[in-house]
């Protein structure tokens, strides 16, 4: 029997597991694929498994993470993990793990992709002249020079950041952002005013773009309140989680003409609804949740969740680790390394300064 | 105790006598606004501070001395939770102590990044352009070109980093205005952040030694980057390329480096820092032409110090109220210590208050 046991959830029985293998190539590990097609069968699967790996599966509720007694990490591919209870993973002593930086440039260009075109009244203008109308303005809003404009990020994480960097070294925006985790010297890094309220960041800028996990504390934290603020003439876009937006209070504020328009890859309810309203409207531009993808990111993902699976079974914190508080009511405590955790700490840490006397 | 308000204890340099007004004004900054209390430490035994240590919830240490064995009446064993220390290195913390203790230890990570990382470029260019010894040539009447050749091009060169972390990366990103390729070796760093930078990993010191020509480190200083830079790696050098140290002296065996240069292994050096500082008046790296030296200010600036000061206060107090702080410097302690909130802004901390 091998060592290690690693479950993969929602995987085609045939696959090869190149990435997974080609990962763990030093540990001893059998893989199990597998596709549940119940809570219970699940349940079962979970139960010896050291490690779980989460493709695309229904099954990942709280009961089935409470059967899994034996696992050390459950590995989402995506950068989301909000299905992913994760109080539950921290009192079982998992560790959970995502997909950091396996879409980065992906998501970010989607983000720009979407600021550009509303700018630019592309989709509209598309339309119009496939339809043989041509002409310039006719009821479409001015286009505006977006190297004056205001881009107001939420949230500044790897994603935000490459926003922020393209849009202002490519395009010169002014860029702030809303992100009280993020500390100053990172906005500093990245020529990004930061601003400490959400209701600032939404006065000021003439595109929001989000780019936060969506968890608890972010559910519906875009509402009413915050779209009533906007300017008219500004453009809200959406690439991260529908969740994190009360899209009620959105179709509201747009018919309301709170802002001028908005580009969307994702929406509270997936697939979308088509009588949404936001699929009617035509400064709405829209996408099927798809700004992570690329040939690239597909195998990416596989590789990172990988990675992060391995580093855990021998016995290393993993690089991308969700939930540090975990630590706490980790049983194997003395014997995990604290590598990568350390290390990150320490980056930060350089050249002393001159100390005043006695330093 | 009757209060139950936040108390935060400052200890300054032992010996020294003199606070510096606007400096406690700018560290006891983040308490005033907090509404907690700061507390000036004036005892000088090891008693007493064990005794102060029993009413405040941090400590803000500025090169005062720090036993490890004080660590074992804070924590997870006294009201004081923590201990911030002014200044990015933290050479001298007793970190694992710390943390078996649950004492959440941080620094002002990041203060001098500006700076540091311009000292470093100025070394760079001051190097490649020899201005060290053609300064010293026209100002003794000397007026030739031909010490000149080899003289690279900048651009089109290769940049080498050590350690690509917000200094490492300030750097890259200066280097990269000059047209210079950026190359670094960092194991922790993760391919995806490199790309971010625009830099490119390579995977051994040897390789970076042998593409570089200018290489710097930025890294902190350990038993795991003592000597990291001894003969092995300036022999692996180009005899054309400079080395650049705004870190730590320690980590390069400056033995190492001064037979390096005199046997013209390598082309000259760029040094703000030596492994015994104040520096040897008689250490031959001050004797060479072809070596730039400072006497270890690269971080230094009113504006970096202000900052350095304020950070100090902000951390004590994100420490003192229950979050972790920005720059926690020993994460094993997240094994030994009970929950704590994320650390956030500090104006947002105000405004939540």
């Amino acid at each position: 029997m091998a060592e290690h046991k690693v479950l993969i959830m929602g995987i085609d029985e045939n696959d090869p597991l190149d990435y997974e293998r080609a990962e763990m190539a030093d540990l001893d590990v059998e893989f199990v694929k597998a596709n549940p097609q119940s809570e219970g069968e699940a349940i079962e699967l979970v139960r010896d498994a050291d490690a779980l790996m989460m493709r695309s599966t229904p099954y990942q509720g709280e009961q089935v993470i409470r059967a899994a007694e034996k696992a050390q990490v459950l590995a989402v591919y995506s950068h989301g993990f909000n299905q992913i209870d994760t109080d539950v993973c921290n009192e079982m002593g998992i560790i959970i793990t995502n997909g950091a930086g396996m879409c980065m440039e992906e998501v970010s260009n989607q983000a720009v992709t979407m600021i550009l075109c509303l700018n630019r009244q592309l989709i509209q203008y598309n339309e119009r002249t496939k339809a043989g109308k041509w002409g310039r303005g006719g009821g479409l809003p001015s286009i505006e020079p977006i190297d004056q404009q205001v881009l107001g990020l939420v949230g500044l994480g790897n994603i935000g950041r490459q926003v922020a960097r393209k849009m202002f070294n490519g395009w010169r925006m002014k860029v702030i952002a809303y992100d009280p985790y993020c500390p100053p010297w990172i906005a500093q890094e990245y020529a990004v005013e930061q601003v400490f309220s959400l209701h600032e960041l939404f006065e000021r800028s003439d595109y929001v773009s989000v780019q936060i996990p969506l968890n608890k504390e972010t559910h519906h934290m875009m509402r009413k309140e915050h779209f009533d603020c906007m300017k008219p003439t500004a453009y809200f876009v959406n690439v991260c989680r529908g969740g994190v937006v009360r899209e009620v209070d959105l179709i509201q504020a747009l018919r309301e003409g709170k802002l001028r328009g908005a580009g969307l890859d994702v929406f509270e309810q997936e697939p979308v609804d088509p009588d949404n309203p936001l699929l009617k409207m035509d400064n709405v531009i829209v996408a099927p949740h798809s700004a992570g993808q690329s040939t690239r990111s597909a195998w990416l993902a596989r590789q990172r969740a990988s990675q992060q699976v391995a580093a855990v079974l021998r016995g290393n914190w993993p690089s991308a680790g969700q939930n540090p508080e975990v630590a706490s009511s980790l049983q194997r405590r003395d014997r995990m390394q604290s590598l990568e955790p350390k290390l990150e700490a320490s980056r930060e840490v350089l050249p002393m300064a001159v100390l005043p006397e006695g330093g | 105790m009757a209060d139950d308000g936040i108390r935060i204890l400052y200890l300054g340099p032992q010996g020294g006598d003199t606070h510096d007004a606007s400096q406690t004004e700018q560290q006891s900054r983040a308490a005033r606004q907090y509404g907690a209390e700061f507390v000036q430490y004036s005892g000088s035994s090891e008693g007493e501070l064990i005794e102060a240590l029993k009413d405040a919830d941090c400590v803000i240490n500025q090169g005062h001395g720090w036993d490890p064995s004080l660590f074992s009446h804070m924590g997870n064993n006294g009201r004081c939770k923590g201990l911030v220390s002014f200044g990015h290195g933290y050479d001298g913390m007793d970190l694992e102590t710390a943390a078996v203790n649950g004492v959440v230890l941080s620094n002002t990570a990041s203060f001098g990044t500006e700076e540091v990382s311009n000292q470093t470029m100025m070394h760079f260019l001051v190097c490649s352009r020899k201005f060290v010894l053609h300064d010293k040539l026209v100002k003794a009447g000397e007026w030739t070109r031909q010490y000149l050749p080899p003289m690279g091009h900048i651009a089109g060169q290769t940049f080498g980093i050590v350690g690509i972390g917000n200094i490492g990366r300030a750097v890259a990103r200066k280097a990269q205005a000059f047209g210079l390729n950026v190359i670094a070796f960092d194991p922790y760093r993760s391919s995806w952040d490199a790309k971010e930078y625009g830099v490119e990993i390579v995977p051994t010191l040897k390789e970076l030694a042998e593409r570089s020509d200018y290489v710097s480190p930025h890294v902190y200083l350990d038993e795991g980057t003592y000597h990291m830079f001894s003969d092995d790696f300036f022999s692996q050098m180009k005899p054309t390329a400079y080395f650049i140290n705004c870190s730590r002296g320690p980590v390069v065996d400056e033995p190492a480096l001064i037979r390096a240069l005199q046997n013209g292994e390598i082309a000259g050096a760029g040094l703000d820092v030596f492994e015994q500082e104040p520096v040897d008046p008689d250490n031959p790296l001050l004797k060479m032409d072809n070596v730039a030296v400072t006497n270890h200010y690269a971080s230094y600036s009113e504006i970096a110090w202000e900052r350095a000061n304020t950070q100090l206060g902000e951390e004590a107090i994100r420490i003192a109220d229950g979050y972790w702080p920005m720059s926690l410097i020993n994460p094993d302690v997240k094994h030994h210590a009970p929950a704590r909130r994320d650390p956030i802004s500090w104006e947002v901390m105000m405004a939540n208050r």
